[in-house]
């Protein structure tokens, strides 16, 4: 605590202090006065992060964090806050992401105000997707994301908009902290909301599967290991099941996972196994199906008895070997 | 420029000369802005799903430090199948390394200050965070050309509240065979009462103990044994019993107190902003990397120390 004057600010002086800062550091770009502009705003987040999470062992006060929020949203503070993340401080880039977090958490009752905020300015949702372009805020803007997909508004929102297939692009980055992130966000919006997201691949599903190919195709090892595992996973979900017997019903898929099983990776077969024995295992097979199976029935019955023999510690894969091979011996010419 | 081609690898410095190593690190030379880095190298084919995650976790962790004693990393790039983390290059290697070399025990004491309050400084911004670092061990400690001592191995911190101090974990870390002996009794015993980031100050307490005697208490025992001991909670009279009977370096009482003051019980043991008061690091007269420079000559930088074409 300073020794003279300045008594704690009000939540009204500090958004808009920091309003009033942003627009500075906008206007001037840099010199002296957006530096000073810089560490105006970094003090104020500060302030703000400790209305909303108390200082040392006290708590927030239900009040002030009430009147914070009211200012931020009034004022758009997040809204700005996000569109310029990449010219704050390196400290304040993290205050922003705990603040925009600690808010979105924020219920009245059943009502999530954040939430509601968020969604009716969709730009913040965009500007946080565009985030994966430049590697200094990247991060920031993939904690803030996942939280905002935690609320399936959001991520309805963001799975209906192009958008959406921006992350296309950003899972496949060369730079490996960015892509896992992009990777990880991806990964929640096609999997946190069970309903909407089974609703969501059934109904986009020429769409969405024309650019998964793409990454299943990758140059990136990462990528192409990360995708894989996911399509076995969205594919093996109950809710899936319609998206799931339409994938396993083409045949350009089941081409493509055989070839993955001969990939030289040892992990992307393994994960390609888990792909193609969904195709093995449907009990309704579509006859084109049937039919490239059946012409590679020989070779199968030779290739799995010797895929990875050494896994013998992982007892599913094992049977679930075994089970295929019976299954293909079992084929018939269609 | 892809990344593939924009480092020109000089030499591989992990020492060991195992050709099957999923991770390697290299010195390398950057041609974007000339720099002599490392590079740590890591093959992913011998990484399960969840390891990425966890390396993906520890380089955004380190992404969100900005601290002169932590470690920092410039880029992660895919290539191939291998992620290359690149980051400054620490001449000197572990303060294993430096601490191998022979030094009069006043200096030895001296440089143990210097290094022990480096880490501290670092402990202190992490703890601040709300993460406990977690591997506190000398192999972690860099030291750089210039005597910088900065914090590595992040790979097992974990964050638990953004806010305050006072969490308590209770999930114990994956992988931690080769870390118990610096682990605290509390990490250890998985039990209902958890553990906070205090795990990292009896960890420090090892690590003075590990770089001041050149060996643990436990040099020789089965890990099972270490971790039998550390529950039983008979590891304190081992180490107390392992000072007593090391005559050949002796140390100043402030330092003795100190290793007191980090292996009490969790409840008494020493935060890290406490530990910074501690009498022992008062007689630092210079808080600068001086310290270190004046010994620096007498050690070997690591790129020194050659690996044969045919090892790797």
């Amino acid at each position: 605590m300073p020794l003279f004057g300045s008594k704690q600010k009000s939540p009204y002086e500090l958004v808009r202090i920091s309003r009033d800062a942003l627009a500075t550091i906008i206007k001037e770009g840099s010199g002296k006065k957006a530096e000073k502009a810089t560490d105006e705003i970094g003090k104020q987040l500060v302030a703000m992060k400790n209305i909303l999470c108390g200082v040392g062992d006290q708590e927030p006060q239900t009040e002030q964090v009430a009147q914070l929020a009211q200012e931020i949203y009034n004022f758009d503070l997040l809204l700005f806050l996000v569109n310029h993340l990449h010219r704050l401080e390196f400290e304040a880039k993290k205050d922003v992401v705990q603040i925009f977090n600690i808010l979105l958490r924020r219920q009245i009752g059943t009502r999530s105000p954040t939430v509601e905020y968020v969604r009716s300015k969709n730009e913040i949702l965009f500007t946080l997707i565009q985030g994966y372009e430049n590697s200094d805020i990247a991060l920031n803007c993939g904690i803030i994301l996942r939280e905002c997909v935690k609320y399936d508004i959001l991520a309805k929102f963001i799975l209906s908009s192009d958008a959406f297939y921006q992350f296309f692009t950003y899972v496949e980055l060369s730079a490996f902290d960015v892509a896992s992130d992009a990777f990880s966000t991806f990964k929640d919006l096609l999997t946190k909301h069970k309903t909407l997201c089974a609703e969501f691949i059934e109904k986009n599903y020429d769409k969405l599967f024309e650019h998964y190919v793409k990454l299943l195709t990758s140059e990136n090892y990462v990528t192409k290991r990360q995708s894989l595992k996911l399509l076995g996973e969205i594919l093996l979900d109950h809710h899936n099941f319609s998206s799931m017997t339409k994938y396993v019903g083409n045949t350009e898929n089941l081409k493509l996972i055989m070839n993955l099983l001969k990939d030289k990776s040892r992990n992307i077969q393994f994960e390609a196994f888990h792909v193609f024995k969904v195709f093995v295992a449907n009990p309704n097979k579509a006859k084109p199906i049937i039919d490239i199976l059946f012409k590679n029935k020989e070779k199968l019955l030779t290739f799995l008895p010797k895929f990875q023999t050494d896994r013998t510690d992982d007892e599913q894969f094992m049977d679930e070997k075994s089970y295929l091979i019976t299954e293909i011996t079992k084929l018939q010419k269609p | 420029m892809t990344d593939a081609k924009r480092y020109k690898f000089l030499e591989r410095i992990d020492g060991k000369d195992n050709s099957n190593n999923s991770t390697t690190v290299w010195t390398a030379e950057d041609s974007k802005s000339g720099n002599m880095i490392a590079i740590k190298r890591i093959n992913l084919e011998n990484k399960c799903i969840k390891d990425l995650e966890i390396l993906r976790n520890e380089i955004a962790a380190v992404r969100s430090f900005k601290h002169p004693n932590i470690i920092c990393y410039y880029d992660a790039a895919t290539v191939g199948n291998e992620t290359w983390l690149s980051m400054p290059y620490y001449s000197y290697g572990s303060s294993v390394n430096l601490f191998a070399m022979d030094i009069l025990p006043n200096q030895k004491e001296l440089l143990l200050m210097h290094v022990l309050r480096s880490v501290l400084n670092a402990l202190i911004y992490l703890h601040e965070l709300g993460y406990a670092h977690r591997d506190i061990k000398g192999k972690n400690i860099l030291i750089s050309a210039n005597g910088n001592v900065c914090l590595s191995g992040m790979d097992k911190a974990t964050k638990k509240s953004t806010f305050k101090q006072d969490w308590v974990a209770h999930e114990f870390i994956e992988r931690a065979a080769d870390s118990v002996v610096w682990a605290a009794p509390e990490l250890l015993a998985q039990d209902i009462h958890g553990y906070n980031c205090k795990v990292d100050i009896y960890s420090l307490g090892m690590t003075a103990v590990e770089l001041a005697y050149g060996r643990i208490p436990f040099d020789d025992m089965p890990v099972t044994q270490i971790l039998l001991e550390k529950l039983n909670g008979i590891s304190h009279a081992r180490i107390h019993s392992f000072i007593q009977n090391t005559t050949d370096v002796v140390f100043s009482n402030s330092f003795y107190q100190l290793l007191d003051s980090c292996f009490k019980s969790d409840s008494d043991r020493w935060s890290a902003v406490q530990l910074a008061t501690h009498p022992f690091f008062k007689r630092i007269k210079i808080t600068n990397e001086d310290i270190l420079q004046e010994f620096l000559h007498l050690a070997k930088p690591i790129s020194e120390f050659k690996v044969s074409e045919g090892d790797y």
